[in-house]
C-alpha cells in the first residue's frame, strides 16, 4: 500500500507541475461556463412576452366588455395591456412596445346583438407566434363565452314547440347557468437545473473525463518512457502500480470537481442543492469516469491511442448526455439513448435535487452511476492487473 | 514545389491520425443532428395531455388541443409521467381530462380540467390557450344543458341540436395575421439554422486543435530538419500555412456537402458561401499557426485550444443565433471574424444575397486573416530561427 501512495504522491506532483491537469480539471470547464452562461443566460430563456394592445373601434357594450376581460387577466399578472386610439398607431407599435394588438371593429357589438357576423382582428409581431397565439386564444375565449348565451338561447328557442317563451327570462337562466368544466391548476416542481448551472455541471462532468485520463494514461506513458520496467523490478507489488495510477485519477477527480463546485457556488452563483447528494452524486461519477477511461488504458495499444480513444469517448458520451444544450434531448430517441451516457445520470440527478430534497431524491442516478462504476472499474481492473502481470 | 508538399503532408496527417475520424467527421454531424432536432418542432412550447380515447367530450377536447397550433402536443399515458416532464422542462405544461369527463358532463355534473405547470415558469401564461378550447365545449354543453332544462329533449339530442343551430348563428370570428419582417422566414430548413453555425464552429475547433500537430513537429524537432534542408525560412512558413489552411478546409467542405447533400441545406448563391469558407478557412489556419507558436506544450495548447475555440464560438454567435443576442452582446460579438462570417451565411442564406451583397462582411473577415496570418508568420519565423 505504502508503495501505492508514493507512486501516486509522485505523479500527482508531475501533473501539478506542469499544470496540464489544472487547465483541465478546473481552468477549461470553468472559462467555457463563464462563458457559456455570459453569452447564453443574457438571453431571454423563451419566455412568453404577452404585451398586448387594443383597440376599440367599435364603443360598444360588446367591446367594452371584451376590455374589462383583458383588464382582468392583466390583474391576475399573466398580461400587460395598452389602449390606442387609433389601428395605425397600433400597428406601429407591434414589435416595438406589443407583441399583439386586438382589433374590436366597428358594429362589433351591434352584430352581437343581432346575431349577425362580426369579427375580431389580432395583429402580431411575425417573430413572436406564440404570443399572437396566445392572444388569439384569450379571444377565441371571450367569443366563445358571448357565443354560449346566444347558443344557449337559440338553441332552447328552436327545439321549444311551445313558441311561447319568456326571452329576457332565458337570456337570465342562460346566464346564471354555471360553466360545467373548470380549470384546476396543478403545482409543478422545478425539477429542471437553471442555465448556470447547468452549464457548470455540463462542462465539469465532461471535463472530469478527461481529468482521470491523466492517472490511467500515466500507466501507459511508462511503458513508452521505459520506466515500467524499472517499476516492475522494483520489490513492490505490481498491484500497487495500478492502484497507484488510479488513486492519481480518483484524486484529481474528486478535486477538480470540488474546486469547480465551490468556485462556481462563490463566483457564478450556481446553485448545485443538498451538499451531501452533490458529494455522493461526485464520487459516482469519478468511480465510471476512472472505470470508463482505465477500460480503454487497459485494452488499449498504445499511449496515444489510449488518449485519442478516451478523448472520443469522453467527448461522445457527453454529447449523448446532452450537456451541451438544455433541454437538447427531448422526448423522443435521442432521450432514450442518452441512458447509456453516465454524463445524462450526473445530470439528471442534480436536476432532480433542484426541485429540494437530499439524497433520496438522487437514488435512481446513484444506482445507475454505481452500475456504470462497478461494473467498468472491475473490468479495467482486471485488464490493468493482466498487464502488469505478463 | 516544396510548399505543396509541406502542405501535404499536414494535410495527409490528419487523415492517419484515427482519432481525428470522430472529431472532424462524426462530432459535427452529430451536433448538426442533435440542433436540427431541438428545431424540429419549431419554436412551439410543448404541451402534454392526458385523457380518455373513448369518443366522447374528453376525446374531443383532446382532439382540439391537437388542432391547435399555438403549440406542440404530446399524449401521455399516465399523469405522473406527464407531471415529471413539466417538472423536467421537456413540455412547459400539460392539461389532465378526467377519464369520467364525458360520463359527468352528460349526467349534469361538473368536470375538472387539471393544468399543470411550473410556478414562475412559462406554462401558466398557456393557460389561456387551455381555458379558450374549454370555453367552447363548455358553451356547447351549457346550450345543451338549458335546452334540457327548459324544454325536456334529452341530452343528447339536445347536442345534436346545439351542434347544429352552431353552425346558423354567427359567432365572434377570430382572425389573425402578422407584421414585421421575419428574422427567420418560413421557408428556413429546420437545419439550416444549425449548419453555418456549425460550420465556422467545427473549422475555427479543427484549426486550434491541430495547432497541437504544429507543436509537435517542433518538440520532434521536424521543423528544425526542414531548416537545415535548402529550404527558405520563408517556404517552410507559407507550406506549414498551407497545411493548415488544408485542414481546415477539409473539415469546412465536409460539413458543407454534407449538409447539402443529407440534410438538403440552403448555401445561397454558391460564389459567395465558398468566398466566406475560404476567408474563415484563412482566419482558422492563421490563429492555428499563431497558437502553434505560442506554446511549447501540446497538451496544454490543447487544452487551451479547446477553450478558445470553443469559448470565441460562442461569443461570435454560433451556439445562438446573433439575431437573438441583445444589443450589447452582439456589439461584443463582433469583435470575432466569426459574427462577421455568420453575418455573410445570414445574408446568403436567409436574404438571398450575392457575393456583391456580403462583400463588407467578406472583407472584415479576410482583414482579420491578414493580421493574424502576418502575426502568425513573423512568430512561427522568431521561434523557427530560435531553435
Amino acid at each position: 500500500m505504502r508503495s501505492a501512495i508514493t507512486i501516486a504522491v509522485k505523479d500527482l506532483r508531475l501533473r501539478v507541475r506542469d499544470r496540464s491537469a489544472f487547465i483541465v480539471g478546473v481552468l477549461a470547464p470553468f472559462g467555457l461556463a463563464l462563458i457559456f452562461s455570459f453569452v447564453l443566460g443574457g438571453l431571454d430563456d423563451g419566455a412568453f412576452d404577452l404585451s398586448y394592445g387594443v383597440v376599440d373601434e367599435d364603443g360598444g357594450e360588446t367591446a367594452a366588455q371584451f376590455v374589462t376581460t383583458l383588464r382582468q387577466i392583466e390583474g391576475q399578472g399573466f398580461i400587460d395591456l395598452t389602449e390606442y386610439a387609433s389601428v395605425q398607431e397600433a400597428e406601429q407599435a407591434v414589435g416595438e412596445d406589443v407583441v399583439s394588438v386586438f382589433v374590436l371593429p366597428a358594429g362589433l357589438s351591434d352584430a352581437v346583438s343581432s346575431g349577425g357576423a362580426a369579427e375580431v382582428e389580432v395583429i402580431g409581431d411575425v417573430d413572436s407566434p406564440t404570443s399572437t397565439a396566445i392572444a388569439s386564444s384569450i379571444a377565441q375565449g371571450f367569443a366563445s363565452e358571448v357565443h354560449a348565451i346566444q347558443l344557449a338561447v337559440g338553441s332552447t328557442l328552436a327545439a321549444d314547440a311551445s313558441g311561447q317563451v319568456d326571452v329576457p327570462g332565458l337570456v337570465e337562466r342562460a346566464l346564471s347557468t354555471p360553466s360545467p368544466i373548470t380549470i384546476s391548476p396543478i403545482e409543478a416542481a422545478t425539477r429542471e437545473l437553471d442555465l448556470t448551472t447547468f452549464f457548470v455541471a455540463g462542462m465539469a462532468v465532461m471535463f472530469l473525463f478527461f481529468t482521470v485520463q491523466f492517472g490511467v494514461l500515466a500507466l501507459l506513458e511508462e511503458g513508452t518512457n521505459g520506466t515500467i520496467a524499472r517499476l516492475l523490478a522494483a520489490p513492490i507489488r505490481r498491484t500497487s502500480i495500478v492502484i497507484g495510477k488510479a488513486m492519481v485519477s480518483v484524486l484529481l477527480g474528486l478535486t477538480s470537481m470540488a474546486i469547480l463546485i465551490i468556485s462556481s457556488t462563490f463566483l457564478l452563483g450556481a446553485e448545485w442543492g443538498d451538499p451531501l447528494a452533490v458529494g455522493l452524486l461526485v464520487v459516482c461519477a469519478v468511480i465510471s469516469a476512472v472505470g470508463i477511461m482505465g477500460i480503454v488504458a487497459a485494452f488499449a495499444h498504445t499511449a496515444e491511442g489510449a488518449g485519442n480513444l478516451q478523448s472520443i469517448i469522453a467527448v461522445g458520451l457527453a454529447m449523448l448526455g446532452g450537456i451541451f444544450f438544455p433541454g437538447a434531448l427531448g422526448d423522443g430517441v435521442l432521450a432514450k439513448l442518452s441512458y447509456i451516457s453516465p454524463h445524462r445520470w450526473f445530470m439528471t440527478g442534480l436536476a432532480d435535487l433542484a426541485g429540494g430534497g437530499g439524497v433520496p431524491v438522487v437514488v435512481p442516478s446513484l444506482l445507475a452511476l454505481l452500475a456504470f462504476g462497478g461494473v467498468t472499474s472491475a473490468i479495467a481492473w482486471l485488464g490493468l492487473r493482466r498487464r502488469m502481470l505478463t | 514545389m516544396k510548399i505543396l508538399a509541406i502542405a501535404g503532408a499536414n494535410v495527409r496527417r490528419l487523415f492517419r491520425e484515427r482519432s481525428n475520424f470522430f472529431f472532424v467527421f462524426i462530432l459535427p454531424l452529430g451536433i448538426i443532428i442533435i440542433i436540427g432536432s431541438m428545431f424540429g418542432s419549431g419554436f412551439q412550447p410543448r404541451v402534454g395531455v392526458v385523457g380518455p380515447d373513448d369518443g366522447g367530450f374528453g376525446e374531443e377536447l383532446m382532439t382540439m388541443l391537437e388542432a391547435d397550433d399555438a403549440f406542440a402536443v404530446r399524449r401521455y399515458e399516465v399523469q405522473d409521467a406527464m407531471l415529471l416532464a413539466v417538472e423536467r422542462g421537456t413540455i412547459t405544461a400539460g392539461v389532465v381530462i378526467p377519464a369520467d369527463h364525458d360520463y359527468v358532463l352528460r349526467t349534469g355534473a361538473e368536470s375538472q380540467v387539471g393544468f399543470i405547470a411550473r410556478v414562475g415558469g412559462e406554462g401558466p401564461k398557456l393557460q389561456a390557450t387551455v381555458d379558450a378550447m374549454i370555453a367552447e365545449q363548455a358553451g356547447r354543453i351549457r346550450a345543451a344543458r338549458l335546452v334540457e332544462v327548459e324544454t325536456g329533449t334529452p341530452f343528447d339530442q339536445a347536442v345534436g341540436l346545439v351542434e347544429s343551430i352552431e353552425t346558423e348563428i354567427q359567432p365572434i370570428g377570430v382572425s389573425q395575421r402578422s407584421v414585421g419582417e421575419a428574422l427567420f422566414p418560413a421557408t428556413l430548413g429546420q437545419f439550416d439554422l444549425g449548419a453555418s453555425s456549425q460550420l465556422i464552429l467545427f473549422m475555427f475547433l479543427t484549426g486550434l486543435t491541430g495547432s497541437a500537430a504544429l507543436i509537435q513537429s517542433r518538440t520532434l524537432g521536424v521543423s528544425s530538419r526542414m531548416l537545415t534542408t535548402p529550404t527558405s525560412t520563408r517556404t517552410i512558413i507559407i507550406g506549414e500555412t498551407l497545411g493548415r489552411f488544408g485542414v481546415v478546409l477539409v473539415q469546412g467542405v465536409y460539413i458543407m456537402v454534407l449538409t447539402l447533400v443529407v440534410f438538403g441545406v440552403e448555401w445561397g448563391n454558391p460564389l459567395g458561401a465558398i468566398a466566406v469558407l475560404l476567408a474563415f478557412g484563412a482566419v482558422s489556419a492563421g490563429t492555428a499557426m499563431l497558437m502553434g507558436t505560442l506554446f511549447r506544450n501540446d497538451q496544454q495548447a490543447g487544452g487551451i485550444g479547446v477553450m478558445a475555440g470553443l469559448g470565441l464560438a460562442a461569443l461570435g454567435g454560433c451556439m445562438v443565433p446573433l439575431e437573438i443576442f441583445p444589443e450589447g452582446m452582439r456589439r461584443i460579438a463582433h469583435a470575432t471574424p466569426h459574427a462577421w462570417a455568420l453575418d455573410a451565411f445570414a445574408d446568403l442564406v436567409r436574404r438571398d444575397g450575392t457575393l456583391v451583397d456580403i462583400l463588407p462582411e467578406l472583407g472584415v473577415v479576410v482583414a482579420f486573416a491578414v493580421v493574424i496570418l502576418a502575426l502568425a508568420a513573423w512568430r512561427f519565423r522568431r521561434v523557427l530561427t530560435a531553435g
